[in-house]
């Protein structure tokens, strides 16, 4: 079976996603082939831009410190036009779905707490967070949930109070208790988001956090605000609450994620994309430094994918987007191969946070995003790569992730 | 059994299956897919696991959709289920739901309306109740006669061109005439529509209710049989996303040593598409004045990697009236949702689906799979029907 | 003041021994070890509890001390010890002439060995390449060096045996050629101990040279490193060995959920030279290959090393108890009162402790005989205990709760049934928080890692990714007086597992790692809050 689009999209993790939604909004065909369910599940709703250079943390100016990138780095080969256009795309994006992303000042990072007490700097944050409320508090209310097993308000407050930033604040913590209901399995996250997605819940949960809204300036959550209706939760939380909520960071399975999936799902399924799911390409039809068609396994044989524009999202190693062996690392679909330093220890450092070279590895693109050889020549002229199968960033030492996937995702639908 | 399914290397826990498990998003008590799949399969080659929440997972393949690393995590729990019920008493009711296709045919001597009668009567459902299928469960019910039997009769112009059809039990015994509609396109297309009788019941049920060693005789057959009509250059069609999966992906996966050679068992929707693109049937344009329908992508047909056919058959002929729900699973899961522990399960999974169609007021819905269908009509109250019937009405309609 | 009749110095599988063998004779003795429980070798082997079949070609009488002390082990230690039986497998390649010495010898050293067919043996293993050519059957067996250091310290414990962990010896004071005390360093604390004893043993294994010294003695130990592999599955269920002269790489054990692959040996510059590399595993993977051909496509979990004591006897004044061992009384030297131990192997340690103990007893005129082969280091927990557990251990039986635990098994079954949620905290070994949060207020842990080695908590597929932030914020939370923080104990903990994945950073470990760093760098920013909490 042989199917033709304008743009082929290949992964549905957020680069992928959000390519296709430009592109479609741009009103071009497009078809996603996905293995997977793509990072969004696994990550949180923050999107970060970048919060680290150099080994400094960026609290004031990111746009200035994206300025000083190497010119390697996924930032640099896009601009800040298009990491601007995406995050503003995002915004505009999850406003209309009800769910509004938020600054803490249009220039700065906002420093968001994680449920093992730690803070990191982000961008756009989920409009509960409201901005850098949670540095502004003197009074501070940790709350877990009674028997969740990630997130501990005790340990959370504990290390908070180690930042200079919240030396001065008060810290008192509880654990809320949800309607007693029988069950095996250990409270997430998840669960309760679910269970606060419905009206019983949301009664629930404003019904436990009003008593602390006289004693406390801040009210520091896990991510429990609902996820298909978190925009009806934070609103209906600021009504009766009466005191802003800040929801940590969590570890997967993401509830942040999840909102941020659904969002784009609708969209791109309101605006007619197709999406094959369980679908792996096994290769690439290619004719001189055209991609003629992407060849996928499906039951009952291959299917053909044919597209003016190919967008590959299929993520690093993590992904699957990039495969290393002891002996060489490649691109998954196109095998293009990854330069490697020949001794496995020298692909990475001794500190488990070092400098490594692995977590910089991936595909080199012009500013097309089409990848290019060693030799700088380009492979490929309508094949973009965006996310994180690209080279030259290391999206989790700087705090990137998201912010490289939209812009790169946003740019490569304005190449198509 | 492919050595594969003992080694849950592959799984990161990245738990990316947990947070798209419909079982574990309405149930409390179920681990979810990591935990029973590849986390207990460590444990299980050490021959050290109680299988207590086992029996939670519905096979619905939510989990092996949405893994990035290819772990077959419904296949663990599908070979532990097939441990589990060797090891433990026999349950009728399980079996009972599993060997439909042979049920069918002992009762084959008693007319359906009397099959019926005593199937589908409050005394009955109060014992079958009492045997553990939910005495709510929307149990299909049987046709007058069966899809082959039907066929026996059924004038078909002869051709050169010939396609063979798989059936499968559900239109077989209950949905005949999503069969004959699929048969009158096919021929519409020129083509002659054979319908092979060794075929047998393509193991599905079998294998999600821990009968394994049936599965594989059902297996080794019904592979030989579709062989040796691939082998003539005949291709063998379904309308059924779940018989599709299981001749295509499951039987691989667990008797790789009788699924080999090329053959294959094709989508029928996705035929009958490129029947179109060859020019051998031609659709009309989509009709302006449709009314609106939703369209349920059936979990096992999105498991199958090939897209969904049948709603660009039905965009192509009904334009934009027809979109897709997206809601996720219907929680009937075959046979799952007719047993009586998991019918609140089953019935909670399908609640935003359920919800998605009541509110966006569409009169009528449309779905490849059978038993997702009895489930919408169930859920819903609103007629539930498979795309090829909603094509044929429409091509029907422009003559 | 401390005082004791004898201050055992090294916290492995032979001090321990020593330490229970004396206690349990009357024998007032201190055992010091300056890191956790078995840091050193005992937790750094592949936990093969040996037949003797490897041993019975080149040293016979080693062969047969291992199938006597199997034997033993099998009842007194039975919760260290998993049954599974052994192979040894020879391929086309391999010299028909070694098979049958090697039967021979077995049947000299009293060790069964049954021949298996073919075609049986991949029956029972399918993972074993089809290309063998021969298989016996052995009484091998899987042990865990870590629990049966611990069963024999709580043994011990019980007897009056005292037990300091984290207790470096710095110094040993002599008197007329008779050792007189041990001067010792709280690690914790850095404060100054002195134990005044009537001996002092030096039990230390890779670092007994560097103890003898402390006495001014000089014995000639040079520390031979061993790397290993651990795969994230139970790819067998027997431990196979290759039917060949003993060589790298040969030997495979299946260890609770993993299987490890081991052996390398190389001459190590120090005790502590236990990073393994790339070269050294992907050696082991070669020479795995032709028993497991699929070996490459197995996931690494990570390698790890550790240190042999090889002792060259004949250099100093020893007395050779064995071939296997090597007890040296230094008052052939001139110093009374300061013996050592070298060599050996876990499966042994018991006789050694036992050898050693009866040299001290004689010398004090303690006359009471060596129990340890007879008596079990566990006392069974009741059927009532049992029939509890198993509410609150879900997915794996309570078995594997119940060895590990030992006695305690009830103070945790009756701490869940105070409480109204058992969470497991470890997904991946399947150990529940109130498994953790025992060990954890156990005066002898003091971090993550020795939750670890008595819990097996992060040592399965995710390596700690999930659990070690659980754990440290579950123990917060219920005030465990251990002040662990995840910047620095959740840190340490994953550079420890770094050290191991680093050299086999490939394929879906290396997935795991991203998926790390995605949680812990990426949407947690431990790595920056490293440098900004205070």
């Amino acid at each position: 079976m042989n199917s033709n689009s304008d743009v082929l999209v290949v992964g549905s993790g957020p680069a992928g996603l959000f390519a296709a939604l430009v592109a479609a909004q741009r009103g071009k065909t497009v078809r996603i082939v996905t293995q997977g369910a793509g990072s969004l599940a696994i990550c949180g709703s923050n999107i970060d831009v970048l919060g680290y250079a150099q080994g400094q943390r960026i609290d004031e100016a990111p746009w200035a410190a994206i300025a000083q990138l190497a010119p390697e780095h996924p930032y640099s080969l896009v601009g800040e036009h298009s990491i601007r256009s995406a995050l503003h795309c995002i915004s505009a994006l999850c406003a209309k779905a009800g769910s509004p992303l938020s600054h803490a000042d249009e220039e700065k990072n906002t420093l968001v707490p994680s449920i093992v007490g730690t803070l990191k700097p982000s961008w756009l944050c989920p409009a509960s967070a409201q901005g850098n409320s949670l540095l502004a508090a003197r009074r501070v209310l940790v709350a877990g949930i009674e028997g969740f097993k990630d997130c501990h308000p005790a340990l959370v407050a504990r290390q908070l109070k180690r930042y200079p930033e919240l030396k001065q604040a008060s810290f008192q913590t509880v654990n809320l208790i949800m309607p007693p209901q029988p069950r095996k399995r250990t409270l997430s996250p998840l669960d309760v988001a679910r269970f606060v997605d419905s009206p019983e819940g949301l009664a629930w949960l404003c019904r436990s956090l009003r008593p602390y809204a006289s004693t406390a300036d801040v009210l520091v959550l896990p991510p429990v605000c609902g996820i298909e209706h978190s925009g009806s939760v934070m609103a209906t939380l600021g009504k009766e609450v009466h005191c802003p909520v800040v929801e940590m960071l969590s570890i997967p399975p993401a509830v942040g994620g999840l909102r941020l999936r659904a969002i784009l799902c609708r969209e791109l399924a309101a605006l007619g994309v197709n999406i094959v799911e369980n679908a792996t390409i096994v290769r690439a039809e290619t004719a001189g430094k055209q991609c003629l068609a992407l060849i996928s396994k499906g039951t009952g044989g291959e299917r053909r994918y044919t597209a003016k524009h190919i967008i590959i999202a299929t993520g690093g190693i993590l992904g699957g987007g990039l495969n290393m062996s002891p002996t060489a690392a490649q691109e998954s679909i196109f095998g293009i191969e990854l330069p490697l330093p020949e001794v496995i220890e020298d692909r990475s450092q001794e500190a488990v946070f070092g400098d490594h070279y692995f977590t910089r590895m991936g595909v080199q693109v012009n500013a097309d995003l089409c990848p290019v050889g060693a030799d700088g020549a380009v492979l490929f002229n309508n094949v973009h790569f965006v996310g994180r199968a690209l080279g030259g960033y290391d999206y989790a030492t700087e705090k990137s992730g998201l912010g490289v996937a939209f812009a790169t995702g946003w740019a490569a639908a304005h190449k198509v | 059994m492919a050595k594969i399914h003992y080694n849950p290397d592959a799984c990161i826990a990245c738990n990316t299956c947990v947070a798209q498990c419909p079982v574990a998003a309405v149930n409390a008590d179920f681990p979810g897919p990591r935990i029973t799949g590849p986390a207990s399969q460590r444990f299980r080659i050490m021959g050290n696991i109680d299988e207590e929440t086992l029996h939670f997972c519905a096979n619905c393949k939510n989990c092996d959709i949405s893994c990035p690393h290819n772990v077959p995590i419904s296949a663990f729990n599908m070979i532990a289920r097939a441990e589990f019920t060797k090891k433990n008493p026999f349950s009728l009711r399980d079996w009972m739901l599993s060997h439909g296709a042979l049920l069918g045919r002992k009762l084959g001597l008693v007319p359906a309306w009397l099959r019926n009668v005593g199937m589908l009567n409050p005394l009955t459902r109060r014992l079958l109740d009492m045997l553990g299928i939910s005495a709510s469960a929307p149990l299909p019910q049987f046709a007058a006669q069966t899809f082959k039997q039907r066929m026996r009769t059924y004038p078909q112009p002869a051709s050169q061109r010939k396609v063979a059809l798989f059936p499968g039990c559900y239109i077989d015994l209950y949905d005949p005439q999503t069969g004959l509609d699929l048969v009158w396109l096919l021929n519409k297309a020129g083509y002659e529509v054979i319908v092979p009788n060794n075929f047998d019941c393509c193991g599905l049920p079998m294998v999600a209710n821990g009968f394994m060693e049936d599965a594989r005789a059902n297996a080794r057959s019904n592979w030989a049989e579709l062989s040796s009509w691939c082998a003539k250059g005949i291709p063998v069609l379904t309308a059924c996303p779940s018989c599709n999966l299981m001749f295509n992906r499951d039987l691989a996966e667990y008797f790789p040593e009788i699924a080999t050679g090329t053959a294959a068992l094709r989508d029928a929707q996705e035929f009958v598409l490129e029947c179109v693109e060859r020019g051998e049937l031609a659709l009309p344009a989509p009709d302006p004045q449709a009314q609106p329908m939703l369209y349920h992508a059936p979990c096992h047909l999105r498991a199958q990697g090939l897209g969904l056919p049948g709603l660009s058959l039905l965009q192509a002929v009904f334009g934009k009236a027809v979109r897709n729900a997206d809601a996720g699973c219907c929680g009937i899961s075959g046979s799952y949702g007719f047993k009586k522990e998991n019918y609140g399960i089953a019935q909670s999974i399908g609640q935003p689906l359920f919800e998605t169609i009541t509110k966006s007021g569409v009169a009528l819905t449309t779905s490849e799979c059978g038993t997702c269908r009895v489930q919408i009509m169930h859920g819903t109250g609103k007629p539930c029907l498979h795309p090829l019937s909603l094509v044929r009405r429409r091509l029907e309609l422009q003559h | 003041m401390n005082q004791a009749t004898v201050v055992i110095i090294g916290g492995g599988a032979t001090g321990i021994g020593i330490l229970r063998d004396l206690s349990m004779r009357g024998v007032h003795a201190v055992l010091l070890e300056k890191g956790g429980l078995a840091n050193g070798t005992s937790s750094r082997f592949h936990g093969l509890l040996h037949s003797g079949g490897r041993y019975a070609v080149g040293d016979n009488e080693a062969a047969k001390e291992c199938i006597e002390e199997n034997t033993i082990l099998r009842r007194v230690g039975k919760e260290c010890v998993e049954e599974t039986e052994g192979f040894f497998v020879a391929t086309k390649h391999d010299d028909p002439e070694y098979a049958r010495a090697w039967v021979s010898a077995c049947e000299r050293a009293g060790i069964a060995a049954q021949p298996v067919p073919v075609a049986e043996a991949l029956r029972l293993e399918p993972n074993l390449s089809p290309n063998i050519s021969t298989v016996y059957r052995v009484p091998d067996a899987c042990v865990d060096g870590f629990r049966l250091v611990w069963h024999n310290a709580v043994s011990a414990r019980r007897y009056g045996g005292t037990l300091l962990t984290y207790h470096e010896a710095t110094g040993i004071e002599q008197a007329n050629g008779r050792v007189c005390a041990v001067l010792a360093r709280n690690c914790q604390t850095g404060e100054s101990l002195r134990f005044e004893c009537s001996y002092v043993i030096n039990a230390a294994g890779s670092w007994s040279g560097q103890i003898a010294h402390l006495a001014g003695l000089d014995v000639q130990v040079s520390p031979d490193r061993g790397t290993l592999i651990a795969f994230n599955h139970r790819f067998t269920s027997r431990v196979v060995n290759r039917l060949h002269k003993s060589a790298d790489g040969d030997i495979f054990v299946p260890h609770g959920s993993i299987t490890i692959l081991g052996t390398t040996s190389s001459p190590a510059p120090s005790p502590e030279s236990n990073r393994p590399s790339s070269a050294e595993v992907l050696r082991l993977l070669e020479l795995g290959e032709p028993l497991f051909p699929d070996i490459r496509q197995y996931r690494i979990l990570r390698a790890f090393a550790g240190t042999r004591p090889l002792y060259s006897a004949g250099s100093g004044a020893g007395r050779s108890a064995s071939r296997g061992f090597h007890i040296v009384d230094h008052a052939e030297e001139g110093l009374h009162g300061m013996i050592s131990i070298f060599g050996g192997k876990l499966t042994t340690y018991r006789l050694m402790a036992e050898k050693l103990s009866d040299l001290v007893c004689a010398q004090l005129g303690v006359s009471t005989p060596c129990r340890t082969a007879t008596e079990p280091m566990v006392r069974p927990p009741s059927a009532e205990t049992l029939a509890k557990a198993t509410k609150y251990f879900p997915m794996h039986s309570t078995t594997l709760a119940a060895h590990r635990l030992g006695e305690a098994l009830e103070t945790v079954v009756n701490t869940m049934d105070a409480e109204p949620e058992h969470p497991i905290l470890c997904e991946c070994e399947m150990v529940s928080l109130a498994e953790i949060d025992y060990v954890a207020r156990d005066p002898d842990t003091h971090s993550l890692h020795d939750v670890r080695l008595r819990t097996r908590m992060g040592m399965g597929t995710c390596q700690g990714t999930f659990c070690s932030l659980r754990a440290i914020g579950a123990l917060t939370e219920r005030n465990v007086p251990l002040n662990l923080s995840p910047t620095e104990d959740v840190a340490q903990f994953l550079q420890e597992r770094w050290k191991g994945v680093r050299p086999a950073l490939w394929g879906t470990q290396m997935k795991e790692i991203m998926l790390g760093r995605a949680i812990y760098a990426a949407s947690l920013n431990l790595d920056g809050a490293i440098h900004e909490q205070q």
